[in-house]
């Protein structure tokens, strides 16, 4: 697979949080650390590169708990493998959130 | 139900409208129910949580901030390479259809960027990058300060610099040199090399590590064992071919031999014309003297500590001195400056001058291009509007513009860095410029980027005008009109321009008027000498070969003697210096006036010339006598002064029969009064002056050798050269020139600073003679229907010649309205670089008007000849 993205260790750790459970844009913020203005321009790219799918949650179950619908994203096949080739690139992307143990997607 | 909202809630709200607006409207929705949903849940967490903090809030605000970034990524995602490729190619399309226009556009775009580029480039060497020495931020200078004279840079003398180097703790090193003119006798014909001798300090300082061996230790400062020498690159690979076995030789200088300890790497130049380095060694007589002040001090400041520091340190140092050596000491300071500043103190405002200067020929490049497109789109205004018409949006025609204009300041800075690559070389050519620290004047990444947004700037700032216009005009009505305009809107803009324009090159005309007349008025200035047929050159007695005064002044007669035998040759001097060069200056103590030696007595330059130096150079004798051959060393001492020393000393008493004493304390009488020289620089006030024989007293081992020849003085050299070496083959000479020559050469910098100057002058008056001849002739194409209607209701051709040369002559006037104003605020930065005329020279700003006023007719009067020969029914068919 040859994603049309450059893999950067930034991508890289934006794809471990996802893959790490932490699935919407402020918790991804959270979660990485890395400078919050960087991480929605990279959410758009790896999405537009086919890497991430983005979802809107169950509006009624949102409204059930008084809040509006948020958006989440999960990797793609092509996402999976890209993360894979991220973790072999940069080794410390796989350490960041303890490893992958609690994937879900 | 709906939780109350906060302050910092609403804000982040409008912060995410607001970035809403930048994202394409397919994706706009999304966009904010994303953005508002993450906030919500942060705003009102589920289950409910504690509600965010102050400090989380103000973080979330900081985050509404961000959308921005994300709107933006959105916006670009749209704007695809094809429809920027799309864009471009139009764009091309289009400057290719209308070549003589594009021409004009690049020319003047290119000759703008150019100018810019090569000066910055000047500007990017010398000023803005870092010396090439290790942590070059550490480096300063350390000068005394006289503030009884005011003078706030004045080389230390040895006690306080060893009192410096024991006491001050936040230097990590400190070194001091002077300067120093060494004689080569190794590796080829005699050469006089200029050097630097150094105390060992001085190395440590620069912390630059030798290309080979090592720089000597402080144990070389010693009598004896100073006889060691550290080359320079350049020296090194010139004289001795680049010799990697050279340090532990032994080569020949000033008469002695010297052991080459290193050889310093590329790019190490300390003072910038210093060639190789030698241990100073400090006489009894510096070392008891606090008066002698000849060294020049730099210093590393330590780590963890700073300039200011070391600044305050020395200033107590400095004060601690004052006390325990008042007579020396008081009324002296110290200070501290950054060593880059220093080595660029001499051409820093000249450049940034000539920066301001070239900034304005890049506005009004601009203001031109800008009115070429104005004029343009006026023209094309049919064009976009059926463009309109058929559905394009006003943002997509103002991108189409903007893209062309971007484009053709692409195309021009690329053919502007072309120029300045052949502007450099001519640049450097003409002047060299020294670079601090020995680099070279060159194109690098800095100014590369500079250019490119320079470029781009350029662009964006002159596509702007034409983009204004379109944005502002109704195309409907346009396209209802039947001939397409832009309106009133781009003519006033028109105008504005062309004012701008006359107004910033009538300031940059002004600028270099003025300077050109100082340059002249520097060349009028009296030397006070006959400079016509005169012979200098220059040479200096090895103290090794000739160690005792009588061996020197032996040397000097019987070299007077072979040059005054020379056929052709009327006379033969010796001075230590040639007008205009100045030297230092010397107490003097008037018998009668003041009883002892203290600081605050007056000063006066002193030279020890031949007996004939004074009929030889052609200065007048006002009264008494000059020299003759019985005021030898054995005689009465003599001095004579010169009338702005008797000026100033004994406005109403006969100086002559007065005692003075000045170096050596030593009582001399005042035999003869001579006229004033330029003895401290052209243009400067030489200040008085006294002149003792050579016999006398002596002025270190530098002489000059004048000889007034009775024609052409360079037909003298070789028999002038015969006579030098035939008494020592092994004396190089230096700086061969005829006096005029050496005169011209003293100015050659402000003579370089006013040709570019003035290069740049010219350049915006053409550029402003082009633009005002563009929106005459454009204005007369626009008004052909009205012309044509004058003419048919009887108009005569010269009336209508007058109204189109009158709306000229009135922006210029606007212009140079304008332009005086700025002129009299803006003149004042190259005051210090004029002489003999003021800034606001009234006769200078009035010339330049007329001039402008000149090109302006010259360049309407085209277009107003068309007017007047238009054919009045050809004119109305038309409309």
């Amino acid at each position: 697979m040859s994603p049309s993205i450059r893999m950067t260790y930034l991508t890289g750790v934006v794809l471990e949080a996802i893959a790490s459970g932490f699935r919407y844009g402020f918790d991804i913020m959270d979660a990485t650390g890395i400078p919050d203005g960087t991480v929605y321009p990279a959410l758009r790219r790896l999405e537009k590169a086919g890497l991430l799918d983005a979802r809107w949650e169950d509006a009624t179950e949102a409204a059930s708990r008084n809040r509006p619908a948020r958006k989440y994203y999960r990797l793609t096949p092509e996402g999976q493998e890209a993360l894979d080739a991220a973790r072999a690139r940069f080794p410390g992307v796989g350490r960041t959130f303890g490893g992958p143990a609690e994937a879900e997607g | 139900m709906t939780p109350r909202r906060t302050l910092s809630e609403r804000v982040v709200e409008a912060l995410v409208a607001g970035a809403a607006w930048i994202v394409p409207p397919g994706r706009r929705d999304d966009f904010r129910r994303e953005w508002e949903a993450e906030f919500a849940h942060r705003f009102h967490p589920d289950p409910p949580a504690s509600p965010p903090g102050r400090a989380a809030r103000v973080h979330l605000v900081y985050r509404g901030l961000l959308a921005a970034a994300d709107a933006l990524t959105l916006r670009l995602q749209e704007v695809t390479v094809d429809s920027l490729f799309q864009d471009v190619r139009f764009a091309a399309r289009t400057l290719l259809r209308r070549p003589g226009f594009t021409v004009l556009a690049l020319l003047t775009i290119a000759l703008g960027i150019g100018a810019n580029t090569a000066i910055f480039t000047v500007v990017n060497s010398v000023l803005l990058r870092p010396l090439p020495y290790p942590d070059p931020h550490e480096l300063v200078m350390i000068w005394e300060q006289d503030r009884t004279r005011g003078w706030d840079r004045v080389p230390t003398n040895a006690e306080d610099f060893l009192a410096w180097q024991a006491g001050a703790t936040t230097f990590e090193a400190l070194g001091a040199g002077q300067n120093a003119s060494f004689t080569l006798a190794e590796g080829g014909e005699p050469e006089q090399v200029p050097g630097f001798r150094v105390t060992a300090g001085f190395f440590q300082v620069f912390g630059v590590a030798p290309l080979l061996g090592r720089p000597f230790g402080p144990e070389a400062n010693v009598d004896g064992a100073h006889r060691q020498v550290v080359l320079s690159h350049a020296l090194w690979q010139r004289r001795f071919g680049g010799d990697p076995g050279i340090v532990g030789t032994a080569i020949g200088v000033d008469g002695d031999r010297y052991e080459v300890v290193a050889v310093m790497p590329e790019g190490f130049q300390f003072p910038s014309a210093a060639r190789m380095w030698a241990p100073i060694v400090f006489s009894e007589a510096q070392l008891q003297d606090r008066n002698w002040h000849f060294l020049l001090t730099v210093g590393r400041v330590a780590d963890g500590s700073d300039v200011e520091a070391a600044r305050a340190e020395m200033r107590t140092i400095a004060a601690r001195l004052t006390e325990d050596f008042p007579d020396s000491n008081d009324g002296w300071g110290v200070d501290v400056f950054p060593l880059h500043g220093e080595m660029t103190n001499a051409v820093r405002s000249m450049l940034l001058v000539l920066l301001g200067a070239v900034g304005f020929v890049l506005l009004i490049a601009c203001a031109n291009v800008a009115n070429l497109l104005l004029v343009r789109a006026s023209g094309r205004a049919r064009e976009l509007s059926v463009r309109t018409a058929l559905g394009a949006g006003k943002a997509r025609l103002v991108r189409q513009l903007l893209t062309e204009s971007v484009l053709l300041a692409g195309l021009g800075g690329l053919l502007g860095l072309g120029l300045a690559y052949l502007a450099l070389d001519l640049l450097l050519a003409l002047s060299p410029i020294v670079v601090p620290g020995g680099g070279q004047v060159r194109i690098d990444t800095w100014v590369l980027l500079a250019t490119a947004l320079g470029a781009l700037g350029t662009g964006v700032f002159f596509g702007l005008a034409p983009a204004v216009s379109v944005w502002r005009t109704d195309l409907q009505s346009t396209l209802k009109e039947g001939r397409g305009q832009a309106g009133g809107s781009g003519r006033r803009m028109r105008g504005v321009l062309v004012v701008t324009e006359m107004a910033l090159a009538l300031v940059l005309v002004t600028g270099a008027g003025l300077m050109l007349q100082s340059v002249q008025r520097l060349l009028d200035v009296d030397v006070g000498v006959d400079t016509d047929n005169v012979l200098v050159t220059q040479f200096s007695l090895p103290g090794a070969a000739y160690p005792t005064q009588a061996e020197q002044v032996l040397f000097y007669d019987q070299l007077l003697e072979r040059a005054a035998a020379i056929p052709g040759v009327r006379g033969a001097a010796l001075t230590p210096l040639v007008p205009p060069a100045s030297g230092g200056q010397f107490h003097v103590r008037i018998e009668g006036v003041h009883d002892a030696w203290t600081m605050d007595l007056p000063v006066a330059r002193s030279r020890g010339v031949s007996v004939d130096y004074f009929e030889v150079m052609g200065i007048p004798l006002v009264r008494g006598r000059t020299f003759t051959e019985a005021d030898g060393g054995d005689s009465e001492l003599v001095v004579v002064v010169d009338q702005a020393f008797v000026e100033a000393h004994f406005p109403s008493e006969d100086p002559l029969g007065r005692q003075i004493r000045t170096l050596l304390d030593q009582p001399r009488q005042i035999i003869g009064v001579v006229g004033n020289v330029a003895n401290s620089g052209l243009g400067n006030e030489a200040g008085p002056t006294t002149y003792f024989p050579y016999r006398q007293q002596a002025f270190g081992n530098t002489m000059s050798l004048v000889v007034r020849t009775q024609a052409d003085p360079y037909d003298a050299v070789p028999s002038v050269q015969e006579a030098v070496w035939g008494l020592d083959p092994d004396l190089p000479l230096v700086g061969v020139a005829s006096l005029e020559d050496r005169l011209a050469q003293s100015v050659s910098q402000s003579r370089f600073n006013s040709t570019l100057l003035t290069l740049f002058a010219v350049l915006a008056l053409v550029l402003a003679g082009v633009g005002i001849y563009g929106v005459m002739a454009f204005t007369v194409t626009e008004r052909t229907a009205e012309l044509g209607l004058r003419m048919a209701l009887g108009a005569s051709g010269s009336s209508v010649r007058s109204l189109v040369v009158r709306k000229a002559m009135a922006l210029t006037a606007g212009g140079i309205l304008v332009g005086v104003l700025a002129s009299l605020a803006l003149t004042r930065v190259i005051a210090s670089f004029l002489y003999g005329v003021e800034p606001t020279d009234p006769l200078t700003l009035g010339v330049v008007a007329v001039l402008l006023c000149l090109v302006a007719l010259t360049a309407s009067y085209l277009p107003a000849l068309r007017a007047s020969r238009l054919d009045p029914l050809r004119a109305l068919r038309e409309e």
